[in-house]
């Protein structure tokens, strides 16, 4: 199994997109920099909107979480499942000694790592940019608490909220991973990944406008039942001074993560390979 | 002499469409044996199944007396195979798709994978051009490329699918020499399907032909080129095929 996922682990190094996204880490955060240095200007100081170098980690990923890092989830998962599946490429691994379960099991953990590792880069590069754009204040002001928090407690919430955030993103990667497995091309995976971000950014949007018919109990459970808004704004509220929907949120995550994940992996062990 | 592939009573039915029905054949160690039937006529299917990549219906497949749905991950280790075209990560080099797939190999250390490769390599006739992206290759080095990924595990039967696809002259004499070499080498046994029935005349001792999926003849190549086939007298394996398939 460790040389399987050597070997999948050589093959996405060697592509070009692996090496751009790690390179497009600092240029993404800077650009979220430049955003949040100019809404500064328009934000009242004493809000944790208003970006300081305690807090930008968490503003500039809250934004790219929901945005580029679920792009770069149904990209990377494209291309190295479907893509490699749908051309053939892939026959050459499952010619080989290793059951078919082992190497779904080996994409999964690479893409999973290729994240995390992503996630961490972009954190450290948060911590930089925030250093060299924004105000170093005595304290942080957060979401959801009453009052500002030093420095360590500010250090802690960041790393709980990008901790939080690779689990979405896990979680996202179970549901590209079924969608990618069951394309027939890579455009077709790429199509439906997005189709299914679009999705569950909208049906919250809308469920907005029933909130009087649905009531505000089943408003608020349909609105987090879609990973982009937990991504959004279920996380701030899941860590705030007096955490809400933490229990609904980690049952709607772990439930995206096993459904999509046990799809995929029975789609791709049991069905005949037309590779 | 014991078998390298058997191949007992194999039928594929997909969406209730019978593919493949009720074959069986076997291949001695050290023959090459051709596979041969019109197009759709199965072969690839069967191709698919005797690598694992699908899944019989019924019957059983065994590589080296290892049954292949019981135990695929094992009968793989004894068996190399290019499947329908040879086909590479485009991304890396020749050298750097051997390496990949020598990683792979769970009975290989790392120096025996980098022994191996090298070895390959010079086994087909690659060791100059290792280095340069796969891109870069013509098509004779593709197949044979794709001849090295079929050896690298050391196996004990090779499937090569249409492996003189595309190949001029003195690409197809070259890949033909490289097959009995192994044979000879390394008792290595082949299973070879192809269109291109004159070389499969001077490659392979045996011949298995099917048609919309099921067995019309088997045996030794001789005596079905070589005009024991009713009123053909010619020797002639095209002849011969032509007559089987249009009966």
């Amino acid at each position: 199994m460790r040389s399987l996922i050597t070997s999948e682990w050589e093959r996405l190094w060697a592509r070009k997109l692996t090496w751009c996204l790690f390179l497009s880490m600092p240029v993404v955060n800077y650009a979220a920099g430049r955003y949040f240095l100019s809404a500064n200007a328009h934000t009242a100081s004493d809000l944790p909107q208003y970006a300081v170098f305690g807090n930008y980690p968490v503003l500039g990923f809250e934004e790219m979480l929901m945005t580029a890092f679920n792009i770069i989830v149904i990209m990377l998962t494209s291309l190295v499942v479907t893509e490699e599946y749908r051309t053939g490429q892939l026959r050459m691994v499952m010619l080989r000694a290793y059951s078919f379960g082992q190497i779904f099991l080996a994409k999964a953990a690479v893409i999973g790592s290729i994240i995390s590792m992503l996630v961490a880069v972009y954190f450290i590069c948060s911590y930089a940019v925030g250093y060299f754009l924004f105000p170093h204040t005595d304290t942080v002001k957060l979401f959801f608490y009453e009052e500002a928090v030093g420095h360590g407690m500010a250090l802690a919430y960041n790393l709980k909220f990008y901790g939080l955030g690779l689990l979405t993103l896990l979680a996202m990667i179970a549901v590209t991973l079924w969608i990618a497995v069951v394309s027939q091309t890579t455009t077709t995976a790429m199509g439906l990944g997005i189709g299914f971000y679009i999705f569950s950014l909208l049906y919250p949007l809308i469920s907005e406008y029933l909130v009087h018919w649905l009531g505000f109990q089943l408003f608020s459970r349909i609105y987090f039942s879609s990973i982009p808004m937990i991504q959004w704004q279920g996380l701030v509220l899941m860590l705030g001074e007096s955490p809400r929907y933490g229990g609904y949120i980690f049952t709607v995550i772990a439930a995206y993560t096993a459904l999509f994940a046990g799809l995929a992996y029975r789609s791709f062990t049991r069905m005949d390979r037309w590779v | 002499m014991s078998s390298v592939l058997e191949v007992n009573d194999v039928t594929k039915q997909i969406k209730g469409r019978t593919i493949i029905d009720g074959i069986s054949f076997s291949i001695p160690k050290g023959e090459v044996c051709g596979f041969l039937g019109p197009n759709g006529s199965g072969k690839t299917t069967m191709i698919r199944m005797l690598t694992g990549l699908l899944a019989p219906t019924k019957g059983r497949i065994a590589i080296n007396g290892i049954d292949m749905k019981k135990n695929r991950t094992e009968a793989a280790l004894k068996m190399g195979a290019i499947v329908e075209s040879p086909i590479f990560f485009p991304y890396m080099t020749g050298r750097g798709n051997l390496r990949n797939l020598a990683r792979l190999h769970p009975n290989l250390s790392i120096q025996e994978q980098r022994e191996r490769i090298e070895e390959v390599l010079g086994i087909v006739g690659l060791t100059a051009r290792a280095d340069d992206r796969v891109g870069t290759y013509s098509l004779g080095m593709k197949q044979r490329l794709g001849v090295a990924q079929a050896i690298l595990g050391n196996p004990d039967f090779v499937i090569l699918d249409e492996p003189a696809n595309g190949l001029d002259p003195m690409g197809m004499r070259d890949l033909r020499n490289l097959i009995l070499s192994l044979r000879e080498k390394y008792n290595m046994s082949f299973l070879i399907s192809s269109h291109l029935l004159d070389e499969i005349q001077k490659v392979c001792s045996q011949l298995i032909l099917i048609k919309d999926g099921r067995k019309v003849w088997s045996g030794r190549t001789v005596e079905l080129g070589g005009g024991k086939l009713g009123g053909n007298e010619k020797g002639n394996l095209e002849d011969a095929f032509v007559e089987l398939m249009t009966r």
